[in-house]
């Protein structure tokens, strides 16, 4: 039970299945909003494959860049949704 | 003893993720779609983390890390909360099956603001 045959053999493959999931869900989803819960999912994941990346090869500075994902994905959700609510407004009017 | 908590939380934060990406797949609505990816992936991508903490140790990278989980789980349901609103004033709809529907009627569908309550008219 080595980490690094865990890690290679069981959890990046695992990773990897739920992003190609993802990426189904992306392309198919019926309304815009499905494609923005996707999108948001995904970044949620590479955070996932980078922290498992991190522990592999022994280097930690790889965890600074999951703070910068997770900002830009939760700006990225807010301005979307926000914008797209505004635009239905100004449809309506 | 180490290595096995660690191996734990990975496997923990792993199956997690993946119950969301096939909960995203399989749901029939957005709601559900939602409430399902939002809960599942951040406990499973706090879990990673928190694996790494473990594993690594230091005062700086545990403090980083606890940034990065504490402004997940403050950010996260912020954007589920924006997704449904908006979903649910542009009218899509909800499964068959739904129950209940306790925002139906209160918000004004043009304005997109709230609808006065009948204490406020008088």
């Amino acid at each position: 039970m080595n980490i690094a045959n865990v890690i290679i053999y069981f959890i990046l493959p695992l990773l990897s299945l739920s992003m190609v999931i993802i990426f189904i869900r992306l392309f198919k989803g019926p309304s815009l909003i499905d494609k923005v819960i996707a999108l948001d999912l995904l970044v949620i994941v590479a955070i996932g494959i980078f922290s498992a990346y991190a522990i592999l090869t022994g280097n930690a500075v790889i965890i600074d860049i999951s703070l910068i994902l997770a900002l830009i994905a939760f700006l990225s959700t807010v301005a979307f949704t926000y914008y797209y609510e505004k635009g239905e407004k100004q449809l309506n009017e | 003893m180490e290595n096995y908590i660690v191996l734990f939380f990975l496997v923990l934060g792993t199956i997690s993720i993946f119950i969301a990406s096939i909960g995203l797949l399989k749901m029939p609505d957005v709601y559900l779609r939602m409430s399902a990816s939002t809960i599942a992936g951040t406990f499973g991508v706090a879990s990673m983390l928190v694996a790494v903490a473990i594993y690594f140790g230091g005062l700086s990278l545990i403090l980083h890390i606890a940034g990065v989980i504490i402004f997940l789980i403050l950010t996260v349901p912020i954007g589920a909360h924006m997704l449904g609103r908006t979903s649910h004033i542009i009218g899509l709809k909800m499964w068959d099956k739904t129950v209940s529907d306790d925002m139906k009627g209160k918000y004004n569908p043009k304005t997109h603001g709230f609808k006065p309550t009948k204490h406020e008219k008088n």
